[in-house]
């Protein structure tokens, strides 16, 4: 048996190396899926339809802001994005728990349970990098102004301070809940097809289907300022959750200072 | 013999051998520590370098007391992790104590804080609207935060155990008695060496009154302990005072008198500043002078930029009354006026003429007696009523209980007292001073009885951004393709914002003028008076009106913008704090004196008696009438500087900026006034810290003022 240099993305089956065959990659795909036993499918598919129920359930709270001439009779209308927004963190904090106790009880995963093993210096080297250059670029292309301060804005009224600033926390809950998706994303994907190296399909999913499916609905559903800005950032958060090794915590948090610097 | 030297060498180079190996093992223990220190003077020197431009302090000795500190008290704790949380804590400190005073530097034109600013903390939270974070501060100390963060509590568990036996304490708490020491001694010396009673010391200090000397964390250290221990000001002798306030009378100049009976009118606007109404090309350079940036388009959409000409006639329509105003025969023109301090110093210059140094008066002194005040001297020597009016918040810098209080008007209204809609929300939107001068016309500009009324405007206070209640002053610039706003251009727009701002006080000013014109001067009997025509007399006939910016509008750098000044290395430097000064002596014909001396807001209170025909005590005055001959000097309180037109400097040993001109007989001459202006400050700090003239020394005051004028007479 000849052994052959492998890529990235070339599957192996159930942790044997593959042999050498001029058989397309999505062969050895397939190879590897049908090595995977019939339970763990089940829990890899239960965790890809749960971050896609996590991706529904965060495009569909928009619909929430179909109520909006009923906010608008409170307090002449200033608050009902702060309101809209506070609705969206109650949201996703019930759906997060919801769900995580969903993972834990059938599919055996604790989602934000931090892992044993730490970092290593280069890793948190590198998330540090890769925040420091995005937050450089970022400031750069303002005038060498945060990013923060652009946002806020110049001589707003109270309230729409407070809006301004409620933005970031919307920012942050769907973070959190494409983070989590991601993180169902990379487990199940991974289980389903395993690969002698690990394939980024959390960090590809945050790009493709978080990203762009976010960027349409930014552009088409609100008047947010920056909205391609936050989808180059979903190649940041990638990056990040990749350096990380895929951990949920420093992930989210490491993201959430490029998200607001 | 030989044995014993042998043995000493040996004994030597093992030592040394033992205490390189202890260097080493303490310095492995000790990484974090050694991180830290680091970290925190990496950030402090950002932190200077970003306020004072200077990467280095040059007393540093407090700030590193406190890094000693840190150091020392880490050596108590057992284990890496309760060493690494208290490093974490420290830096996040110093960051965010440096962070606050960078704002705060920021956000007011360049002030380092002091311990009298404590009072304005409300003040200051109600007036914050942005957060000028600087970038390369806000970028270096988190990176700076993550990478110790981070690497720090990687490194916990890799490091050797710290070893904390009795007698590492015992040298431990030496070390920590010796920084205690350390710092005391420092901050003893520091403050000490200074006398607050003869300032005469600040003409040749090594105080650059920036954060390059002591660095923000140590300044704001220094501060607290000068503040709380070393600025208690001794009375002296008060017959010294007595007979230093009496000495000398100011002299009457040709325009003594020339508003003698005349109703007095003293609008203080808010950010005032020339290119509000005026175009200069060679001062404004970006101001109405400026050609619009070149947009892409046909050869055939080429616009013809306007003639200056045209852009002055076009200025005239957006600001008609400052135009009269500035025009008129009757204004003297305060041409080359500067002002460089804050609202309530430039007010208090313009309404006592005087101002201590170390203290806010307006919450420091707000009961004490000060007869000189104008509207005092007003009510007791022409038993006239003077009022007060701000479309700002009534308690904002304490000017309801000092202004009737301390400085005698009769009352204060401010926009809560107004029959106004209060646009001020908070953040951003301000009120509109033409709807005040349109509310309180009547109660500003009283017939029958003769008044000095005092009014603060506030439509053109930053920060400069798009205002609804505006919308009407930007349309009509659009219409005359006056500064267009322009899109990323922020500095335009803020221009652009402001100048909106400043065709609101041109309204309220032709409020004011109308009203005046067209209102029947009554005399105390409700009879209407009539010339020597025959023609009635109106109030604008009668009344001293003074117009005058408080500051350069130094928000958002919209100053410098507009001058193109960035540096005080630039030729034309002190141009920076030129503002406009103007004073309508009723509708006499004066022929338009232009004013070309130096002059500063010291100046108004001298010159508005002087006019008046008030012959007054001229220690208490910083500055002289416009009309003698004599110039002032200025020295800002706010900004702990000295300005004239033709240099700017913290002390002698350290001109800031100094004009080619400015030869060696001036900078003698700069010398001697300033020498003249510390003495009346020591003895201003007496006057107010000791409540001079309260008591029988009020009714003293007022009987020698009327026996100086009636000398000068």
């Amino acid at each position: 048996m000849k052994k052959r240099t492998q890529d990235h993305n070339t599957a192996v089956t159930n942790g044997a190396e593959a042999v050498v065959s001029p058989a397309p990659a999505r062969d050895a795909f397939r190879d590897a899926y049908l090595s995977v036993p019939a339970s763990e499918k089940t829990r890899a598919f239960t965790m890809l339809g749960a971050a896609g129920v996590t991706m529904l359930v965060m495009f569909l709270s928009r619909l929430f802001w179909l109520f909006k001439p009923l906010l608008d009779k409170i307090y002449y209308g200033t608050l009902s994005e702060v309101i809209y927004y506070i609705f969206l963190g109650v949201l996703c904090t019930i759906y997060i728990i919801v769900l995580n106790n969903y993972m834990k009880k059938n599919c055996e995963l604790r989602m934000f349970l931090p892992r044993d093993k730490k970092m290593t210096i280069p890793q948190a080297l590198g998330v540090i990098a890769i925040c420091a250059a995005a937050v450089f670029v970022t400031s750069a292309a303002f005038g060498f102004k945060t990013k923060v301060q652009i946002e806020m804005g110049n001589g707003v009224t109270m309230a729409q301070a407070l809006t301004n600033i409620s933005v970031y926390f919307y920012y942050a809950f769907h973070l959190w809940l494409a983070l989590a998706a991601a993180t169902l994303v990379q487990r199940g994907l991974t289980l389903l097809l395993p690969a002698k190296f690990t394939v980024p399909w959390g960090a590809i999913f945050l790009v493709t289907v978080f990203g762009l499916i976010e960027l349409v609905f930014e552009l088409g559903t609100t008047d947010h300022a920056y909205p391609w800005l936050y989808y180059m950032f979903t190649y940041v958060y990638a990056g990040i959750f990749v350096l990380a090794d895929y951990r949920f915590h420093v992930t989210y948090w490491a993201s959430i200072v490029v998200l607001v610097l | 013999m030989e044995n014993q030297k042998i043995s000493f060498k040996t004994r030597f180079t093992t030592g040394l051998k033992a205490f390189g190996a202890w260097c080493v093992a303490f310095f492995k223990v000790n990484y974090l520590m050694f991180a830290y220190i680091v970290a925190a003077v990496l950030i402090e020197l950002t932190g200077v370098a970003v306020t004072a431009g200077k990467f280095y302090m040059t007393e540093p000795y407090l700030f590193l007391t406190f890094v000693a500190f840190v150091c020392i008290v880490s050596q108590y704790l057992p284990g890496h992790r309760s060493r690494y949380a208290l490093f974490l804590s420290a830096l996040i400190v110093n960051i965010i104590l440096d962070l606050v005073f960078i704002v705060i530097f920021d956000s007011t034109g360049g002030t380092v804080f002091d311990f009298a600013m404590l009072n304005l903390r409300n003040d200051a939270m109600a007036i914050v609207e942005t957060l000028p974070f600087s970038f390369t501060f806000v970028f270096v100390s988190a990176v700076t935060l993550a990478l110790y963060g981070v690497l720090g509590f990687m490194l916990i568990s890799r490091m050797p155990k710290p070893d904390v036996n009795r007698s590492s304490a015992v040298t431990t708490s030496s070390l920590a008695a010796l920084a205690v020491c350390v710092n005391v001694m420092v901050s003893y010396i520091g403050n000490a060496k200074n006398d607050v009673n003869d300032l005469s010391y600040m003409l040749h200090q090594t105080e650059t009154a920036t954060y390059s000397n002591k660095g923000i964390v140590g300044n704001f250290y220094n501060e607290l302990v000068r503040g709380l221990w070393f600025s208690e000001i001794d009375i002296g002798d008060p017959e010294e005072l007595r007979f230093f306030i009496y000495d000398s009378i100011t002299e009457h100049t040709p325009m003594f008198g020339k508003a003698d009976g005349y109703n007095v009118v003293t609008v203080l606007c808010e950010s005032f500043e020339w290119f509000t109404f005026l175009y200069d090309a060679q001062r404004y350079p970006n101001g109405y002078a400026k050609l619009p940036d070149d947009k892409p388009g046909t050869p055939e959409e080429t616009i013809v930029p306007p003639t200056a000409e045209e852009i002055i006639a076009n200025l005239k329509t957006l600001y008609p009354n400052l135009y009269r105003f500035y025009e008129s025969d009757s204004t003297v023109v305060f041409n080359n006026s500067y002002s460089l301090e804050k609202t309530d110093i430039s007010e208090n210059k313009s309404i006592i003429g005087n101002y201590p140094l170390y203290e806010y008066i307006n919450y420091t002194y707000p009961e004490n007696t000060i007869p000189y005040s104008l509207p005092n001297i007003m009510k007791n020597m022409f038993g006239v009523e003077s009022n007060s009016f701000h479309d700002g918040y009534k308690s904002f810098y304490n000017r309801d209980q000092h202004h009737t209080t301390a400085l005698g008007f009769n009352s204060y209204t401010a926009t809560e007292d107004m029959d106004i809609e209060d646009d001020d929300t908070g953040l951003g939107e301000r009120n509109l001073d033409s709807l005040m001068f349109e509310t309180c016309k009547q109660e500003m500009f009283p017939t029958g009885r003769r008044f000095n009324t005092y009014i603060t405007t506030i439509t053109q206070h930053g920060q400069y951004a798009y205002r609804e209640n505006l919308k009407p002053y930007y349309d009509k610039m659009d219409a005359l393709g006056i500064l267009p706003f322009e899109e990323g251009n922020d500095e335009q727009n803020a221009l652009r914002y402001y100048c909106a701002a400043g065709m609101d006080l041109d309204k309220a000013i032709g409020v004011m003028l109308d009203y005046l014109e067209n209102t029947d001067y009554l005399d105390e009997n409700g009879n209407k008076v009539t010339d020597e025509q025959g023609n009635p007399v109106k109030l604008a006939d009668r009344t001293l009106v003074t117009l005058f910016g408080d500051h350069n509008c130094y928000y958002q750098g919209t100053s410098n913008y507009a001058k193109n000044i960035y540096s005080s290395k630039v030729p034309n430097y002190t141009e920076l704090y030129r503002v406009p000064v103007m004073m309508k002596v009723g509708n006499q014909n004066l022929d338009r004196p232009i004013i070309n001396k130096f002059t500063c807001v010291s100046d108004i209170y001298p010159t508005i008696l002087d006019l008046l025909g008030v012959t007054m005590f001229s220690n208490l005055m910083y500055g002289t009438s416009a009309f003698s001959e004599q110039e002032s000097i200025l020295y800002s309180r706010a900004y702990g500087k000295f300005l004239t037109d033709k240099i700017y400097f913290n002390s002698l040993n350290t001109i800031i900026y100094k004009a080619d001109d400015a030869d060696e007989k001036y900078l003698a001459e700069i010398e001697d006034k300033a020498t003249v202006l510390l003495n009346k400050i020591s003895h201003v700090n007496r006057i107010f810290a000791s409540d001079f003239f309260k008591g029988d020394r009020e009714a003293e005051f007022y009987a020698k003022l009327r026996d100086a004028s009636s000398m000068g007479l």
